[in-house]
């Protein structure tokens, strides 16, 4: 083959052509001086090739070359202010890798959509419990002043030295300090309404969501108005103020401000403003409030507004800029030292930021009465902890298939190196590949978690929307987050290559990477063990939690709701048709039902000091009330129709009652229940029911009939066809209250209302727990696929030799085992010490036993082995001659 | 052979000093220097061009493409009056140490 000089010169230039440190400018001029010395040569007799060898030699060697051009390249970019383009220039180089990258994912298709998929679903998690703790911790701040309110909580402390927290305090409080106060810019007090019933034409509800509020509240609160006037709106008596769902509720359509509602059939209220819904992250939740001058006290009730030990009221006070709270609770503490002078007034007050209320309240317990919320801390980190496991599994998922996947291109980047590519350039090239999946990842969560929010909202009964701010705010933060995981994964692969002796690799390819798979492996099914045993282990808790309190017999029990005029006329014949029909235990009416605010009332021993008598909440029930809702009776007897004076003088309490009082020999002693009745006589003792709910302990309670009205009507069901019962119970309901609609709850559906929130964190953590479990086996299965796919030849060989499909099963699973026992050695001492920890909180706790661990060794043992076993069985099945063919 | 460090000291002055004479292109500046140092100083282009675009971006040379009898550009460098008063500081100085030499080693000076 002749010498051609011109596709000499073109192979010379190549290399400095795709080093960015020559320009083009650069390379004209070298190529000239080329030419020029193969001209002289060429001049002194020698040969075309032999002239351009010399001349080449002469030029100087091309690694010499760039060396010393770098040197001068950073200050002519300066000097020529090319720097934008120079810039420009690297961007369309990262360009370019982007676009390699697209196409090296669209030819392994597979893997990457397993590995995009994985940690999708990782990142969606996170993101969605992200949003869940976003709006946990976002409680109350919504207030423009939210960080100068406090609520004025008290602590009781009875005669025999047991305090009580409470988040309520005394009417007289505000009143008594807002003058004399200067560091007191707002103050507002409320009373709940309990339940009250509003009327307008025929829209009459009862509404049990409504406060009393000074007329401060508006402004003191930031709860947004969308008509009427914020700082008079609750100025005058007989004002109310309505939230929109409310006020559509009686007004429809209208406008619904300066019209007329009745309330408890006497009082006249006039709206003078209309809230936009209350937003769900406020511990105040109400329909209504009506101005605090509408409030009058009860004819013969035991107290008045003037009262300092009356603790019916809530207190929020509003401080200036500047004024520390300690200092605030300082004065306090003095005014209640002044207050008490000796006489032993048992009461403090504890000053609690508004930001600090949802948290918070858990020990306080008047917080229920008041229509609040409490949140639980531990329950939003815990699910925190769940979503950084949640994204290490999927975190190293990605770098795992990364890894592989770009040992496998060891070739190709070999054979970029020996064409002259630079070792940034590879490395860059090499990165770009898991930056771009993990890019796409992130849009991929995004939209899946928008796709999955409305059904878990619904599932898990969340009360609140996507957050648009966390959106806005997490973005950058998640871009970056994936941003640098792109990076990690594919760093190791790329330093490892792009330093590795190209012809080396040529030779034999490079199995880099595959002990730091191990050690991510090994973690990932740590944090499986782990996860799994903290799920079996709270779900043990929940269950024992609510099989512990309750005291009383949910199941089988049907609750109506009933306008106390229908129950004053038709009980009585509703409950003798109802017990005359087979499907039928026993019925029974209440005042009140569980989870709802009890009234409270003094409860004094007949003959003791009145400064000894206690605050009891309890209730009115009629007769068949323990035998239907299943409570059992310590002592003495139940209410009965044969002693008619159970009707007006019995009362019975339950043990903790009995406690209280400090009572030796209850039956047949006298107390007194309500200022205005006589004395009633304790017929009998009840266990101990958890009439709040399990997020309170259980209290004292006292139980006497009805002396107005009740509104409840529970019905035990015998046994047989649910259906058959329920359409029995219409029958006899349309044959005694015709016209009336059939209100009915199961019991059981109500009582788990009052734990939604810790069956959807139980859910939650359940949930999540499986998405890890099944995301740390989509990575297993990607990355055994992988290595089974690069064993290929391996495996033909040895099918060949005679291996058995088992033995080829031991061979791909060996390390597996090693790992999963590895990850049970350090993972089981971590997790019992946090789940320890975490279960100290409770009062009634599980054991937990060896075999939570070893269930949850075992399990993840299991998957991982499924997930081998499908790939390697494949590979052993395959035929060997094909895999041997290849290559 | 000059030593590594004397060529490359020397790289600054001797280019200065050629193009003060007239402007010109990389090669023949390389065909100067080795014909002027009778071989003794061979410089590979890499080593050349380099110093040159050092040279121009602190000011002292311009560069101007020039079309050749070969239908070629090539680049021309002419020196500016900064690199004229930088080469009149660098004659003083090799001066100054060719005559400290020349003492020390007895040598007659001469008058240049």
């Amino acid at each position: 083959m002749s010498f051609d000089l011109e596709k000499a010169i073109a192979a010379w230039r190549r290399p400095f052509e795709v080093n960015p440190v020559f320009s083009a400018e650069d390379i004209e001029e070298l190529e000239g001086s080329l030419r020029d010395r193969v001209a002289a040569l060429r001049d002194q007799g020698r040969s075309e090739e032999d002239a351009f060898r010399r001349a080449v030699k002469r030029s100087g060697a091309y690694s010499g070359a760039e060396t010393e051009y770098r040197k001068v390249y950073w200050s002519k970019l300066r000097k020529e202010r090319r720097l934008g383009d120079e810039l420009l220039a690297r961007l369309s180089m990262v360009k370019n890798d982007v676009t390699l990258a697209l196409r090296m994912l669209r030819k392994q298709k597979g893997y990457a959509f397993i590995n995009m998929f994985g940690l999708a679903i990782g990142l969606a998690s996170c993101l969605l419990i992200a949003n869940y703790m976003y709006h946990a911790l976002s409680y109350d701040r919504f207030h423009e002043a939210s960080q100068n309110i406090y609520r004025i909580n008290t602590i009781y402390t009875d005669n025999s030295g047991t305090s009580t927290k409470m988040a309520n305090s005394p009417p007289a409080l505000l009143p008594g300090i807002r003058g004399t106060f200067p560091e007191i810019k707002r103050a507002t007090r409320l009373r709940y309404t309990m339940r009250a019933l509003l009327e307008r034409g025929p829209h009459r509800f009862y509404e049990s969501r409504g406060f009393y509020a000074d007329s401060s509240f508006l402004e003191l609160f930031s709860f947004p108005l969308v008509a009427g006037d914020r700082d008079t709106a609750l100025d005058e008596p007989n004002a109310v103020v309505l939230t929109q769902e409310t006020a559509a509720k009686y007004f429809g359509q209208e406008d619904p401000l300066g019209k007329v509602l009745t309330m408890n059939n006497d009082l006249t209220l006039r709206v003078t403003g209309v809230l936009a819904p209350i937003p769900a992250t406020s511990h105040l939740q109400f329909d209504f409030l009506v101005s605090f001058p509408t409030y009058e006290v009860p004819e013969g009730y035991f107290s008045d507004l003037t009262s300092w030990g009356w603790l019916g009221f809530l207190s929020y006070v509003q401080l200036q800029e500047g004024v520390a709270a300690e200092a605030f609770q300082r004065k306090l503490d003095e005014l209640y030292r002044a207050l008490s002078s000796g006489d032993g007034v048992p009461y403090q007050t504890i000053v609690q930021p508004l930001e600090d209320i949802y948290f918070g309240s858990a020990d306080l317990v008047d917080d229920l009465a008041s229509n609040l919320q409490a949140g639980n801390r531990t329950t939003v980190y815990v699910l925190g902890v769940v979503a950084l496991l949640i994204l290490l599994i999927a975190s190293f998922n990605f770098a795992n298939l990364a890894v592989a996947i770009s040992t496998s291109r060891s070739k190709g980047v070999a054979l970029r190196s020996i064409l002259g590519a630079e070792k940034g350039r590879l490395v860059g090239h090499l990165l770009a590949e898991p930056v771009v999946l993990a890019l796409l990842s992130l849009v991929l969560a995004y939209l899946l978690s928008l796709l999955a929010f409305p059904y878990l909202k619904e599932a898990l009964g969340w009360n609140y929307a996507i957050d648009g701010r966390l959106v806005k705010l997490s973005l950058p933060f998640a871009v970056a987050v994936t941003f640098v995981l792109g990076l990690l994964a594919g760093l190791y692969p790329a330093l490892v290559l792009s330093g590795q002796k190209a012809v080396f690799a040529l030779k034999q390819g490079v199995r880099a990477g595959s002990e730091m798979r191990s050690v991510l492996i090994a973690f990932q099914f740590g944090i499986s063990i782990a996860l799994i045993s903290a799920t079996l282990v709270i779900n043990k808790q929940m269950q024992h939690l609510s099989d512990q309190a309750l005291g009383f017999d949910q199941e089988q029990v049907v609750m109506i709701k009933l306008f106390p005029e229908d129950m004053g006329s038709h009980y009585a014949s509703l409950r003798e048709r109802l017990l005359a029909n087979r499907h039928f235990v026993s019925v029974t009416r209440s005042e009140r039902t569980m989870g709802e605010p009890w009234p409270v009332n003094a409860l004094l021993v007949d003959g003791r000091d009145p400064s000894e008598s206690k605050q009891v909440r309890g209730t009115q029930v009629g007769y068949d009330y323990f035998e239907t809702l299943g409570i059992d009776l310590v002592e003495g007897r139940a209410f009965s129709e044969a002693f008619p004076r159970d009707r007006t003088n019995s009362i019975i309490l339950s043990e903790q009652a009995v406690a209280y009082l400090g009572l030796e020999d209850p039956v047949g002693q006298d107390v007194h229940y309500f200022s205005l009745d006589g004395p009633r006589t304790i017929i009998g003792v009840v266990e101990d029911i958890n009439y709040a709910s399990l997020h309170h302990e259980i209290a004292p309670m006292v139980l006497i009939m009805p002396f107005i009205d009740p509104e409840y009507v529970y019905i035990r069901l015998g046994p047989g066809n649910q259906a058959d019962k329920i359409a029995a119970l219409e029958a006899v309901w349309e044959a005694t209250i015709p016209g009336v609609p059939l209100d009915f709850r199961y019991m059981d559906d109500h009582v788990n209302s009052l734990y939604a929130s810790e069956q959807s964190l139980s859910y939650m953590i359940g949930g999540f727990t499986g998405l890890a479990l099944i995301l740390a086996s989509l990575g297993l299965y990607g990355l055994i696929a992988f290595s089974v796919n690069q064993r290929k030849k391996e495996v033909g060989i040895r099918k060949v030799l005679g291996a058995s499909v088992p033995s080829l099963l031991v061979l791909f699973s060996r390390q597996y085992v090693v790992l999963i026992v590895c990850a049970a050695v350090v993972a089981v001492p971590v997790i019992q010490y946090v789940l320890g920890l975490w279960l100290e909180g409770f009062a009634y706790r599980v054991e937990i036993s060896w075999w939570v661990y070893a269930l949850a060794t075992l399990s993840l043992a299991v998957i991982a082995f499924a997930t081998i076993s499908h790939q390697a069985i494949r590979a052993s099945l395959a035929n060997p001659v094909q895999a041997l063919r290849n290559e | 052979m000059l030593t590594r460090e004397l060529a490359g000291a020397a790289a600054k002055p001797l280019i200065l000093a050629i193009l003060a004479q007239q402007e010109n292109y990389g090669y023949a500046i390389l065909q100067r220097i080795e014909a002027l140092s009778e071989g003794a100083l061979r410089w590979e282009d890499s080593t050349l061009y380099p110093v040159l675009h050092r040279l121009e971006s602190q000011g002292l040379l311009t560069a101007t493409w020039r079309k050749a009898d070969n239908q070629r550009r090539r680049k021309y460098y002419a020196l500016t009056a900064k690199g004229r008063e930088v080469l009149a500081r660098e004659k003083q100085q090799w001066l100054r140490v060719d005559a400290m030499l020349a003492q020390l080693w007895g040598l007659q000076p001469r008058l240049t």
